[in-house]
């Protein structure tokens, strides 16, 4: 049957437009992700409820911990199928603080969650983000950070209690998906937190995957590489200005993103597609 | 107070530099605070509180300077309200001095 079909539905040119197919097949195996991880994650969720209910211990970073793990099993078992996912670490060993990434496409969320970080992560979103059906309600039981309808004094209370409960945050100081290779300018708003708390800042490089998914949803098939980097001084954080470390992280991540596209680009030309999409090898 | 519009550029420009440590070559009339300077609202109320200080005037309840875009906008905006700043300086002014005057009499 396979054999039958067109060459552009097996292998997609480049620049051309992907099978709507793809991304039906990758959407219709996220929900049934979804619905297993539910499922499986359900019974222990109601467990630690009750456990937190009893204990008086903080239930929201129970929560976050299921966020978090949620965000893991979908990269392993649903997204990294389509999508091969690599993860250096260059950080040296630093593993709580404000994780700053760049912000190209809704996968980004689930991505950070792969990050080796200390306790319960939380994010920073959008209004938006925290209304979603089934997935805002957890967002907002996480207590995740709602950066569009709180003061700046709030963000900053919000962030000193969550890096006390659950030790990490991830922010996208882009503020949306670009959607490209491109950055936009960032909001300052946890750079200054971040100076104000002495919390470190740890620049996270995300690359390839501007179209998986694109500002559409359409998924197309590629390769990522996220790259965890070196903390800024914390003597810096302290003594600069916080616009002079926004710039700089700003320049860094525009650095190494530059550098991940390079090796993204060399190996685009053996992409490789799942099994039930192409029986060809690789050109 | 009574500025040239040449005088106003300085002054604005002279905040973003000295404050915000932006380059002078980028500093043109045209250029948006956040796509092209990479400055957000939390930087803007810096800016604001900069000029206020700056011109001896209180933005605080000008709806006006919250619409701003471009730094076009904000040499306009100072230019276009000078009267009004003007006034609201020199009222701060002779109110400083008055109270100046009660301290100096107690």
């Amino acid at each position: 049957m396979r054999a039958n079909k067109p060459e552009s539905f097996i292998r997609p040119q480049p620049n051309q437009e992907e099978p709507e197919m793809f991304s039906l097949i990758v959407y219709t195996h996220m929900v049934v992700c979804i619905m297993l991880y539910c499922i499986l994650a359900s019974p222990f969720f109601l467990i630690a409820g009750i456990f937190c209910l009893l204990t008086g211990r903080p239930f929201n970073v129970v929560v976050l911990k299921f966020i978090r793990t949620f965000g893991r099993c979908m990269i392993r078992c649903w997204y990294s199928v389509y999508v091969p996912v690599r993860l250096d670490d260059f950080s040296g060993g630093a593993d709580h603080g404000i994780f700053v990434a760049n912000h190209r496409s809704s996968s980004d969320p689930f991505l950070v969650s792969i990050i080796p970080a200390a306790g319960a992560a939380m994010a920073a979103a959008k209004g938006w983000a925290l209304h979603m059906p089934f997935f805002g309600v957890f967002a907002r039981m996480g207590g995740f950070i709602d950066v569009n309808n709180l003061t700046y004094e709030e963000i900053v209370e919000q962030t000193r209690r969550a890096l006390s409960n659950s030790g990490t945050i991830y922010v996208f100081p882009e503020g949306t998906r670009s959607g490209s290779r491109t950055m936009a300018p960032f909001h300052s708003a946890f750079f200054r937190a971040a100076k104000e708390l002495g919390a470190p800042l740890i620049p996270v490089a995300i690359a390839g995957n501007e179209n998986s998914p694109d500002r559409s949803f359409r998924m197309r098939p590629g390769r990522v590489i996220m790259r965890v980097l070196k903390p800024i001084p914390q003597e810096r954080i302290n003594s600069e200005p916080h616009f002079r470390i926004q710039r700089d992280v700003h320049r860094i991540l525009e650095e190494e993103t530059a550098s991940l596209d390079r090796e993204i680009d060399a190996w685009k030309h053996e992409r490789r597609y799942p099994f039930f999409l192409s029986s060809a090898k690789s050109t | 107070m009574n500025l040239t519009r040449d005088e106003i550029i300085e002054a604005v420009n002279s905040a973003l530099v000295n404050e915000m440590e932006l380059d002078p070559a980028d500093l043109a009339p045209e250029k948006t605070f956040f796509d092209d300077l990479g400055l957000d609202s939390l930087d803007m109320v810096d800016l604001m509180i900069g000029l206020q200080r700056k011109f001896g005037i209180s933005l605080r309840e000008n709806e006006e300077i919250k619409q701003v875009r471009t730094l076009g906008d904000v040499y306009d905006f100072f230019e276009k309200n000078q009267a009004m700043l003007t006034a609201q300086a020199e009222a701060a002014k002779a109110a400083a001095a008055k109270a100046a005057r009660e301290d100096a009499g107690k």
